[in-house]
Parts: structure tokens; C-alpha cells; sequence
């Protein structure tokens, strides 16, 4: 039991870590701020994950899977934008292209 | 229940999130998208191992749960470490990508093969192409009749060397039939295996309509030199008859007929003949300086005794230095024998005497001696008088540089055509020798040395 409490302590660090680092990181990357509330959800998932087995386990087991799910439709949403924005840029560079006209000028 | 049911949906989110990132990493290809996929992966197994766990409880599941606790977090952690790298490699990618697309220099990029791989915006101008029309297409398809053997001979060279070669300039017709000059530069790289091959061409056709000026302005400058030269040499020319006339009609009668005629007339015969002299001076100077830019000034060297040419110069001034109650002070004995042209060194050492006498003030002293070193011999004309300032050395050798000295206040002679020592320099530089000037400034006197080479046979 201590052994896996060990493990999930270690994740819960890497996640504040890797909480504290999202902001830095993302703030030169606007493209994928998209990304940053299902990436925050999963950092709570395995805060809680690490949290219900000290103290009100039934409740910070419901939180973990409330946020798994909330994490994963956020993280769906982020995911779907990023393809229909792909889709639509290589449409447009598609339609872009006949009509493009050289003007020869040096 | 609540519980199996969120976890269920989590799952089946995951699994389309999992298919959507691929395709998204198919066309982006980026590292982003890839950690993506372990995400959705790590959050699917969680999830998966949530369900067992909680409400299948399934005897294992804590394991496997715990193992995707620590690759989530892993995870997490390393998109976070991935994004700033990508972020980083974009940035690099895009300032290198301007560097090449935005110089103002048309660069082509291509493979051993001469198949081009890239060209930048400025390429695309110069040639009046596009983009397309170059890319995949081999650099001898463009420069299919301009040079290509040039290209294709440096090309091979680069290969071989793996060096930078010289500029190639040629003409390039373009598209819309008008035509350029370039300057293309090769240079080599090599990644991973594969040695590519990057052309810089600069547009120098403003820069060659130039040259073709300048080139056409020089040619002109050299006719009008060469007219004026010639046009110096006839007249001295036709000057030379009657100025001997002159000169000695007026010298014939001030040697013969001094004692007939009255001061008045013997004074305007005798500025006559100064006016003659003078005349004549300056006309056998202007063709030696014409004979000399024109290499037709020839020496007749022979084996002759400085020492004796240098006394007999300084003979002929006997009654100039007297008139201008100057010392002169010979110091050389012996004989020394060099190869050389009497009449046109004498003319070198009488030039030097002349100058000397005329820029000494009365009680001066003009100092000659000869020093002899192992190659060379050294003519000293040394002199007490006016001296020369730093700008007067720097232009006492140029073409008509004669030094105005009218307004110092000493008694100097200060006429002179300002040819004299032009063309002794020019007649020591013949015989392999140079004229030194040395002077410490104004009143301080000047020395002249002329060094001359002589050979093994001399003797002293």
C-alpha cells in the first residue's frame, strides 16, 4: 500500500510541476492554449487520484473521475478545433493556388 | 454506476481523441501532435484501468492504474518540455527561412545532380520565373544556353575541392527578352550524406554599364592625353628652329659686337638672349618630358668616369657662382666608372647645380661630394640655402611641380619651368638609380643625393 502511495505522491509532483510550467510555456505558444484547461483537468485527476487515498476517499474519487471526464471533452474540443482549423487552412492554400497570378516585375 | 458510466464516456472520448490526434500528426507531423497521442493513449488507459478498479473490481487494476498515474504525469510533464523545444526549432526554422527567402541576393539550391531543391523570392525576380518553374527542374535546364559549360566546369571543380571558387560573371537572357549581367558564386554544404550546392546571383548589370563607361572615359582620356602630348611635342618642336635663331643671333652679337653698341642696346640684346635661353630650356624640356612618357627617351649607355663628368659640370658654373658670391667645395678624387648616358646624366648633375646656385642666397656654400658604396654610387649636391618644407618635398618631383618662392624675401633665383627635376628623376630611374631629397625645413639647406648602380669592373 505504501509502495503505491509512493508512486502516486511522484505523479502528483510531476503534475505541479508540469502545472506550474503550462503558463510559462504556453504564453509563447497561443496555439495551443487551446489545449491548457484539459491539460489542467488531468493535473487535478492525478492530484486527486493521490489524494483519495489519504483522506475522504469516496469523495476525492468522484472529483477524479468528474475531472477525467470534464478533461476529456475539453481535451476532444481542443483536439476537433485543431483539426477542422488544418482542414479549412489546407482548403483555403487549395483554392488559394489557380488563382494566383505572377507579376513578372523585377 | 455513476462512476462505470462517466468512465465508460471518458474512454470512448479518448478513443476518437486518439484517432483525430493521428490524423492531425499525419498532416502536421509535428513532435506536439505525437506526445499528444501518448496523452489520449495514457488517459485511455487510466481510464480503462478507473473501470476495473472501481466497478469491476478487477483484482490487478490498482497496479495498472498506479503504472498510468506515473506515465500521465510523465507525460504531461514532457509535452510541456516539447512544446518550448518545437517552439524553439520554429523559431530558428523561420529566421533562417527568412534569412534565405527575404535576401536580396537570388539563391538556388541544388543536389550533386544539378537538381534544384530550392529557390528564394529574389531568384524568382531576377529571372522572371516562378518558383515552380525551378524547383525539381536541373540548373542546366535554366542555363541551358547561357554558359553552361562555365557553370557546369565550376560545378565539377566545387565538387572536387569542396572549396568557394571565383566569382563566374556572364549574360543572362531573360524571359521577357532583356538582358543581365551576373555574378553567380558557388558555395558547397554538406548534410547528413548528400552534398548540396547553393548559387548566389547578383544582378550586376548597373555596375557593368559602369565599367563600360569608365572604360569608354579612359580610352577617351587616353586620345586627348595623347593629343596633347603630341600636340606639346610639335609646337616645342616648331618652337626649336627660331628660338635657336633667336638665342643665337643675340649670343653671336653680345660676343662680337659688344664693344659697337650703346648700353641701351646691348641691355635689350641681352634680355633678348636670357629670354632665348630660357626659351630654349624650356622647350628641350618639354620634348624630353614628351620623350619620356612615351618611352622614346633612349639612353646611350657607355663606360664613362663619373668624377671627371661631375668636375666638368661643376666647371661650367664658375661664373654663375661667382656672380652670386657663392663657395663651392668639391670634395671626390679618383675615378669611378659606371655604365651610363654622359649627355643625359650630365644633364641630371648640371640640373642639380643649377637649382642649388639659384636657391643658395649670396655667402652660401653648395657642397658636392661622391661617396662610393658596394653596389652604388652616391652624387651628394649639398647646399646652405632656402631648404624645403614638408609639402614642397612631396611635389618637387611631379610634372611641372616647380616650388613658388617668389614672396620669401631672400635673394633666390626663382625662374624655372618646373620640368627640370622631373626629368632627372625619370633620366636616374633609367639607369636604375633614384634621386633622394633630404631637408630639415626652411633656411636649413637641402641635399640631394643621386644614387647610381654601378657593375664589378669599376675601378677607383
Amino acid at each position: 500500500m505504501a509502495e503505491f502511495e509512493l508512486v502516486k505522491f511522484i505523479a502528483m509532483l510531476i503534475s505541479i510541476i508540469s502545472f506550474v510550467n503550462f503558463p510559462i510555456i504556453f504564453k509563447k505558444r497561443k496555439d495551443f492554449i487551446k489545449y491548457l484547461p484539459g491539460l489542467f483537468s488531468l493535473i487535478l485527476v492525478l492530484t486527486f487520484s493521490s489524494l483519495d487515498d489519504l483522506v475522504l476517499s469516496d469523495f476525492f474519487s468522484l472529483l477524479e473521475i468528474i475531472f477525467l471526464l470534464v478533461g476529456a471533452i475539453l481535451l476532444i474540443i481542443a483536439v476537433f478545433n485543431e483539426y477542422k482549423a488544418l482542414i479549412s487552412e489546407n482548403q483555403a492554400v487549395r483554392k488559394k493556388k489557380p488563382n494566383q497570378e505572377y507579376s513578372g516585375e523585377d | 454506476m455513476l462512476e462505470f458510466f462517466m468512465n465508460s464516456i471518458a474512454i470512448c472520448l479518448f478513443i476518437v481523441g486518439i484517432f483525430i490526434t493521428i490524423i492531425i500528426f499525419v498532416k502536421k507531423n509535428s513532435a506536439t501532435s505525437l506526445f499528444l497521442i501518448s496523452l489520449m493513449i495514457s488517459c485511455l488507459f487510466y481510464s480503462l484501468g478507473n473501470l476495473f478498479d472501481d466497478s469491476l473490481k478487477w483484482r490487478d487494476a490498482d497496479d495498472f492504474v498506479n503504472v498510468f498515474t506515473i506515465v500521465l504525469a510523465t507525460i504531461l510533464l514532457l509535452i510541456g518540455i516539447v512544446v518550448m523545444v518545437e517552439q524553439k526549432l520554429k523559431d530558428s526554422e523561420e529566421m533562417f527561412r527568412h534569412l534565405f527567402e527575404d535576401a536580396p541576393y537570388s539563391v538556388i539550391l541544388f543536389d550533386q545532380n544539378g537538381l534544384i531543391n530550392n529557390c528564394n523570392f529574389a531568384t524568382e525576380n531576377l529571372f522572371i520565373k516562378k518558383k515552380e518553374d525551378f524547383i525539381g527542374k536541373y540548373i542546366f535546364e535554366i542555363f541551358e544556353f547561357h554558359n553552361l559549360s562555365i557553370l557546369l566546369k565550376n560545378k565539377l571543380e566545387l565538387m572536387e575541392t569542396n572549396d568557394f571558387k571565383e566569382p563566374i560573371e556572364f549574360n543572362f537572357l531573360r524571359k521577357d527578352g532583356s538582358k543581365v549581367w551576373l555574378n553567380l558564386q558557388l558555395s558547397s554544404f554538406k548534410i547528413y550524406n548528400g552534398i548540396f550546392i547553393q548559387a548566389i546571383f547578383r544582378n550586376i548589370t548597373q555596375q557593368k554599364r559602369i565599367e563600360i563607361l569608365e572604360k569608354e572615359e579612359m580610352r577617351k582620356l587616353k586620345a586627348l592625353d595623347k593629343m596633347r602630348a603630341e600636340l606639346i611635342r610639335r609646337t616645342s618642336h616648331e618652337f626649336k628652329t627660331p628660338l635657336n635663331s633667336i638665342f643665337s643671333t643675340s649670343q653671336y652679337l653680345l660676343t662680337n659686337y659688344k664693344d659697337h653698341l650703346n648700353n641701351d642696346i646691348l641691355k635689350l640684346i641681352e634680355i633678348i638672349n636670357r629670354g632665348g635661353l630660357r626659351l630654349t630650356n624650356l622647350t628641350k624640356n618639354l620634348l624630353d618630358s614628351f620623350n619620356l612618357e612615351t618611352d622614346k627617351l633612349k639612353l646611350e649607355k657607355k663606360k664613362g668616369d663619373i668624377i671627371r663628368l661631375i668636375k666638368e659640370c661643376a666647371s661650367d658654373f664658375i661664373v654663375s657662382i661667382r656672380n652670386r658670391e657663392i663657395f663651392l667645395k668639391q670634395d671626390f678624387t679618383g675615378e669611378i666608372y659606371i655604365d651610363m648616358d654622359r649627355n643625359r646624366v650630365a644633364q641630371v648633375i648640371l640640373n642639380l647645380i643649377s637649382n642649388a646656385i639659384k636657391n643658395t642666397p649670396p655667402k652660401g656654400l653648395i657642397y658636392i661630394s661622391v661617396q662610393l658604396e658596394n653596389n652604388y654610387v652616391d652624387i651628394i649636391i649639398k647646399d646652405t640655402g632656402i631648404g624645403l618644407t614638408k609639402e614642397e618635398k612631396g611635389k618637387l618631383f611631379k610634372k611641372f611641380g616647380k616650388i613658388e618662392r617668389e614672396n620669401i624675401g631672400m635673394n633666390i633665383i626663382t625662374e624655372g619651368s618646373g620640368l627640370g627635376l622631373y626629368i632627372s628623376k625619370k633620366i636616374i630611374e633609367l639607369h636604375n638609380g633614384q634621386i633622394l631629397v633630404e631637408s630639415e625645413g626652411r633656411n636649413k639647406g637641402c641635399t640631394f643625393i643621386v644614387r647610381m648602380p654601378i657593375n664589378s669592373s669599376d675601378k677607383n
